[in-house]
């Protein structure tokens, strides 16, 4: 449809280790960075959108930060790390009533220099009371749950889980920009010290500082910049539980099955018709759950699919291109930066074998919280790069 | 399915992790485990059970559903083994195993598995004791049977 949001505008800030900004530095030099890459000013921005920042009215901040006057979209809402392709969908709608033409959605981080905080049990929420005092204080416990059940109802095996690992290194192979490019291999990801059982070291995230930003405008907008055309064609979201397993409703499968098929009927594709896939991944199984609920394989079929080098540069699927949160940057909230690659790749901004030819049709899938929030987005490349 | 209260284990000296900070809902609820009544809640309404304990029913809608009893026996629906853990009591604890349980006569929890590894896969039948570790809290634990 013509009458589709563009995304104009993307950038990232440094990524890695930040030592000398803050969180809403790293937003700003983003969202700075994603308006140039539209070819825009701040003063055409009239929405702001911001999640997973340190600060309790996050896009005031940002809104004042960037001196933003009366935009007339606001979005602060904290859904983990799907926010990002929430936001996207909100402020498309935003953007239909008319009132709307240029949005930032940014994201920032310095979770790495910041380490990880003590944890503290919240009295003002009852389910920390169980889920803490049995001693699964980080994310990678809770995955691990999900993924130990769907090894158990499925027969998927740590070895499948760790191909995904391999494919998402060979990207970050050819991306400067990732933390690891050296090659890796599934013994490696299966040699790599426990975690938490059956996940290891090489199935989980890095942690990453950093910020990334993306320049949201209406088609009549988009009629007067010089940049290839990125439609928002699709885009759902939904949300399951907030931060332990056993309140998830079905442990081996997640919003996704839902905002999938309303992503994809809304944008008129198939599964088939996915070019390049961004997929969130915390954890290698968050790629394989998503994959399967997103339809790309049947319910319990993410083990064989991801074998043999289905996600990786000569695969039939082309995903996480820029070597994803397991190689790339994880500054917390990835779901930006799986918005910012899908774009890049439309717009066939790389050489090489990095750039999945002809790529027309993206998926970006962000997930928040433990497997809690998901959020499908469908891009398309309207005209040529 | 076990008899009487569920067996309480006094760990007041020896545990140092977090204890539980009953808020006004589910004071009563930890107050019971240490009597060896392991609590969740059934709606009189609609029979729907729930646990973590909460002020309506989310079948449907019923303010301050009832409590009911359980036997804390259950069976192991998944489960992992923490090889690291940012507090200190569980660090000392390293590997330790937490598991999703299913309780034959009532919800899913997550709970700690003081048990070798090695003993524990998915449909393994546990029992649950009440680790007193405070005077008005116990938490609940399972073993394997
Ligand atoms: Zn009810």
């Amino acid at each position: 449809m013509s009458t589709d949001p563009i995304i104009a505008g993307v950038g990232e800030s440094e990524l890695g280790k930040t030592p000398d900004r803050t969180w809403i530095d790293n937003a700003a030099v983003a969202s700075v960075r994603a308006l140039n890459d539209a070819g825009l000013d701040l003063d055409a921005v009239d929405g702001v959108a911001v999640a997973g920042a340190n600060d309790d009215l996050p896009t005031l901040l940002l809104g004042e930060y960037l001196g933003i006057d009366h935009p007339q979209y606001m979005d602060g809402t904290e859904i983990g790390g799907s926010a990002f392709e929430r936001f996207v969908e909100t402020a498309a709608r935003s953007m239909e009533s008319g009132n709307v033409d240029v949005v930032v959605i940014a994201y920032g981080s310095t979770q790495r220099t910041a380490g990880e905080g003590t944890p503290e049990i919240e009295s003002s929420h009852p389910v920390d009371q169980f889920a803490e005092l049995a001693g699964t204080f980080t994310p990678v416990s809770q995955y691990a749950l999900a993924t130990q059940r769907h090894m158990h109802e499925h027969g998927t095996t740590e070895a499948q889980l760790a191909e995904i690992a391999v494919s998402t290194r060979e990207w970050a192979s050819m991306n400067p920009k990732a933390a690891r490019r050296d090659p890796l291999t599934v013994d490696d990801v299966l040699s790599s010290p426990p975690v938490s059982a059956p996940l290891k070291q090489l199935d989980c995230c890095l942690v990453s500082d950093g910020g990334g930003a993306l320049v949201l405008v209406s088609p009549e907008k988009a009629a007067e910049l010089d940049s290839t055309n990125v439609a928002i064609s699709g885009a759902a979201s939904t949300q399951t539980h907030r931060k332990d397993m056993s309140q998830m409703p079905d442990l081996t499968s997640t919003g996704a099955t839902e905002t999938g098929p309303r992503a994809f009927e809304q944008a008129g594709i198939d599964v088939d018709d996915v070019d390049v896939a961004e997929i969130y991944d915390s954890f290698t199984y968050t790629v394989l759950t998503t994959l399967e609920d997103l339809g790309f394989c049947d319910q319990g079929a993410g083990g064989e699919f991801v074998e043999g080098g289905t996600l990786g540069p000569d695969g039939s699927l082309p995903t996480n291109t820029h070597g994803g949160g397991l190689s790339y940057c994880h500054p917390g909230h990835f779901g930006i930066f799986l918005l910012i690659e899908a774009v890049r790749q439309l717009r066939g901004e790389y050489d090489g074998k990095r750039q999945v030819p002809d790529a027309t049709t993206a998926v970006a899938h962000g997930t928040g919280g433990v497997l809690s929030s998901s959020s499908t987005v469908v891009l398309e490349r309207r005209g040529q790069p | 399915m076990t008899d009487g209260p569920i067996p309480v284990v006094d760990k007041c000296e020896e545990w140092d992790g977090p204890v539980p900070e009953p808020t006004g809902l589910t004071a009563e609820f930890w107050s019971e485990t240490a009597n060896g009544r392991f609590l969740v809640q059934q709606c009189p309404n609609c029979d729907h059970q729930q646990f973590y304990p909460r002020i309506v029913c989310t079948n449907c809608g019923r303010e301050e559903p009832d409590w009911t009893d359980t036997s804390g026996d259950g069976e192991i629906y998944s489960f992992t083994i923490c090889y690291t853990a940012r507090e200190e009591a569980f660090q000392k604890l390293t590997p330790y195993v937490v598991a999703i349980v299913e309780l034959e006569d009532g919800p899913q929890l997550t709970a700690l598995v003081p048990a070798d590894p090695d003993e524990i896969t998915i449909g393994t039948p546990v029992e649950m004791r009440l680790w007193q570790v405070d005077d008005d809290a116990a938490l609940p634990v399972f073993y394997p049977v």
